[in-house]
């Protein structure tokens, strides 16, 4: 059966100072320079410790809003599939596994593991036992529409019922000379709409984004300026 | 829904192209091997493609190994490529490709010469290079495609997702045509990470084996262009899974595997008695052998299995990829002659009894459209992927044959 809109159930957001969706929403809709902490880490109190203890930033930057907004809408985080969408993915745990291997170190096996793009789908299947799909997705600029054409093409499908598109990057090391950034993490429920949902998204509204350079958070604050999430 | 690949283009140790890398598959011997040194002083062997194309003038700030990977692949397709934007809007032409480093390589050199000297190598571009997007940016610019553009990093299981993405696209009607698989190239970071994690053998891989000591990394590529057109060969499914066990150790039973060749099976509508080969993610470490043979032994017991590892190196993001163009070449294939194990022959007795393909075994009874390959491609974090091929079935068979009876993969100058 052809799917005619996917509609955003929830979201939430984090980022240094920004510890919960109330304060994310209000940073979205007046936006202000945010300062970032490298040393960072979410509180993840969803996740083990021994876990959370080896997992990277930017994994802790999307588990917390993932485990948040799952546990606000009473859905399990096994049963919800990930669409994990990353500029730069693990870019910190690179460079200093890049630092490693310049000075003839040995490479840490944990940084390493750390270091892969995906590395927060791994982490927040191991602590939510979900062992659903889950795809990792990069495009420049693009890479929050990436994200949003992986989600609509897995509920369309049906391989689907309830996806997170989760979205998060780390500031960009300044050896990589790309303009520094804040840390941020953000997690985005969809689901199949439903009659009467207020404010499906059809393939139109997907396709237009399709190569736009629009970012996760700008997206979130047009629709916030609609009251459409 | 089936999706029809229309042509390949490959490069890896086995070969420069299609049909080097057939010729090599069916009747020559695995490539030799050169070797890396890593940071504790090993010398350890990996496959390494030793020529590739230089890029044209107008892509110099894309210019690195793996986007001349990249760009070898793309040759082989273009003139497909072409044929397709005739009749295809180029904003319904998407680009999804897999891969676990992307150009890291010439991040790595970077980072060298700017901590040694201070200043950055005058080529470098870390955002048409390395930068994750950068792959499929170059290959859509190459491609003239408009449509949705990206990159699938899941570390070992890349391309095999992407190939996956790229189905979803052409079957959620976001796209007609999608150009996708991967590429990965080698790089110091690599060599290193899995050589810590004490993954590497010091000879070649040898999978199955009750003597292996572990995988060889590799590099190469394969782009796909994908269609709901018609063709021999078509992706006929997949499924997905994760572990949810551990972050470099699969779970020892097997199981997350196991879920994914049983979803891939369900995607694909067939039953396990239909699939004739499982090419395996086989990386000849112990976890895996130990965990992918269960694996094969619940869900597909009868077929046919072979790692085609040690004949091209385990080439992390872009395996999935070259090995489902392994798949794609055998089926393609009048008799149908699978890409068979290589090993020494000492079956390791602690591993199920599994049916090993061996130089020579044929399977002509997928010629038919009723059986099928899988490929499996395990990645960190527990990451799963089986992809179904087989060729033509129900409504696709007597589509092509009728009017492309010479056609198959590879290069514009004739057949493999």
């Amino acid at each position: 059966m052809s799917l005619a809109a996917i509609t955003i159930v929830d979201w939430s957001g984090r980022a240094f100072q920004l510890e919960n969706k109330s304060a994310f929403r209000n940073w979205i809709l007046s936006p202000r320079e945010l300062e970032d902490d490298p040393g960072y880490k979410p509180e993840c109190p969803d996740v083990p410790a021994r876990l959370r203890g080896k997992s990277s930033t930017l994994s802790r930057l999307v588990m917390a809003p993932f485990f948040e907004v799952t546990s606000l809408n009473r859905l399990h985080p096994s049963e919800v599939d990930l669409v994990f969408a990353s500029r730069y993915g693990e870019i910190r745990t690179l460079e200093t596994l890049l630092d490693a291997i310049y000075c003839f170190q040995p490479v840490s096996p944990l940084d390493f593991c750390n270091s892969v793009h995906h590395t927060a789908t791994g982490y927040i299947s191991i602590a939510a036992q979900n062992r659903g799909i889950s795809r990792t997705v990069s495009a420049g600029e693009q890479t929050f529409a990436a994200g949003l054409m992986e989600c609509w093409q897995l509920l369309h499908t049906g391989r689907s019922e309830t996806v997170a598109l989760l979205v998060g990057d780390e500031a960009v090391p300044s050896f990589f000379d790309t303009p520094s950034r804040f840390a941020y993490g953000l997690a985005i429920l969809f689901q199949k709409s439903k009659a009467g949902d207020q404010f499906p998204i059809s393939l139109d509204r997907i396709q237009e984004v399709c190569n736009l350079s629009v970012s996760a958070t700008e997206w979130l604050r047009q629709r916030l300026k609609m009251s459409e999430v | 829904m089936d999706v029809a690949i229309r042509n390949m283009g490959m490069i890896c140790a086995m070969g420069a192209d299609v049909s080097a890398v057939k010729a090599t598959l069916f009747y020559g011997q695995p490539p030799a091997m050169s070797f890396r040194t890593v940071v504790d002083g090993r010398r350890l062997p990996v496959f390494e493609v030793r020529e590739l194309p230089p890029l044209p003038d107008a892509y110099r700030l894309y210019d690195c190994r793996n986007n001349r990977l990249a760009y070898a692949c793309f040759e082989q397709i273009a003139h497909t490529v072409d044929e397709v934007l005739e009749t295809t809007n180029p904003n319904r032409l998407g680009v999804v490709l897999g891969s676990s480093t992307s150009g890291l390589a010439a991040s790595e050199a970077a980072y060298q010469l700017m901590r040694a000297e201070g200043h950055y190598p005058e080529n470098y571009h870390f955002h048409s290079q390395h930068a994750m997007g950068s792959l499929a940016r170059f290959i859509a610019e190459l491609a003239g495609a408009r449509g949705p553009t990206y990159t699938v990093s899941t570390a070992c299981s890349s391309s095999a997702k992407a190939m996956l993405s790229a189905r979803g696209l052409i079957e959620a009607d976001i796209c007609d045509v999608v150009i996708s698989g991967g590429v990965d190239s080698l790089c110091d970071l690599t060599v290193n990470g899995f050589g810590a994690l004490g993954q590497l053998s010091s000879s070649r891989m040898n999978p199955l084996s009750q003597n292996r000591s572990g995988l060889n990394i590799g590099e190469g590529g394969a782009l796909f262009v994908l269609t709901r057109d018609a063709a021999d060969v078509f992706l006929w499914g997949g499924g997905e899974s994760m572990d949810a066990f551990h972050m470099s150790a699969p779970s020892p039973d097997g199981s997350g595997a196991a879920l994914a060749m049983s979803r891939a099976l369900e995607d694909a509508q067939v039953e396990a008695a239909q699939v004739a080969y499982v090419n395996l993610h086989g990386t000849a470490t112990r976890a895996n052998d130990s965990m992918e043979c269960q694996a094969v032994v619940a869900v597909v017991p009868d077929a046919y299995v072979a790692s085609s590892k040690p004949f091209v190196g385990h080439c992390l993001g872009a395996a999935g990829a070259i090995e489902a163009g392994l798949c794609c070449i055998s089926l393609a294939d009048d008799a149908c002659r699978l890409p068979h194990h290589v090993f020494d022959g000492q079956v390791d007795s602690a591993l199920p009894n599994l049916k090993i393909a061996f130089p020579g075994t044929a399977v002509p009874s997928v010629r038919s459209g009723e059986m099928c390959y899988l490929s499996n491609s395990f990645a960190f974090g527990g990451n799963n992927c089986t992809m179904v091929f087989g060729r033509a079935r129900g409504d696709n068979q007597n589509r092509w044959r009728s009017d492309h009876s010479d056609a198959v993969f590879g290069s514009s100058q004739g057949s493999v």
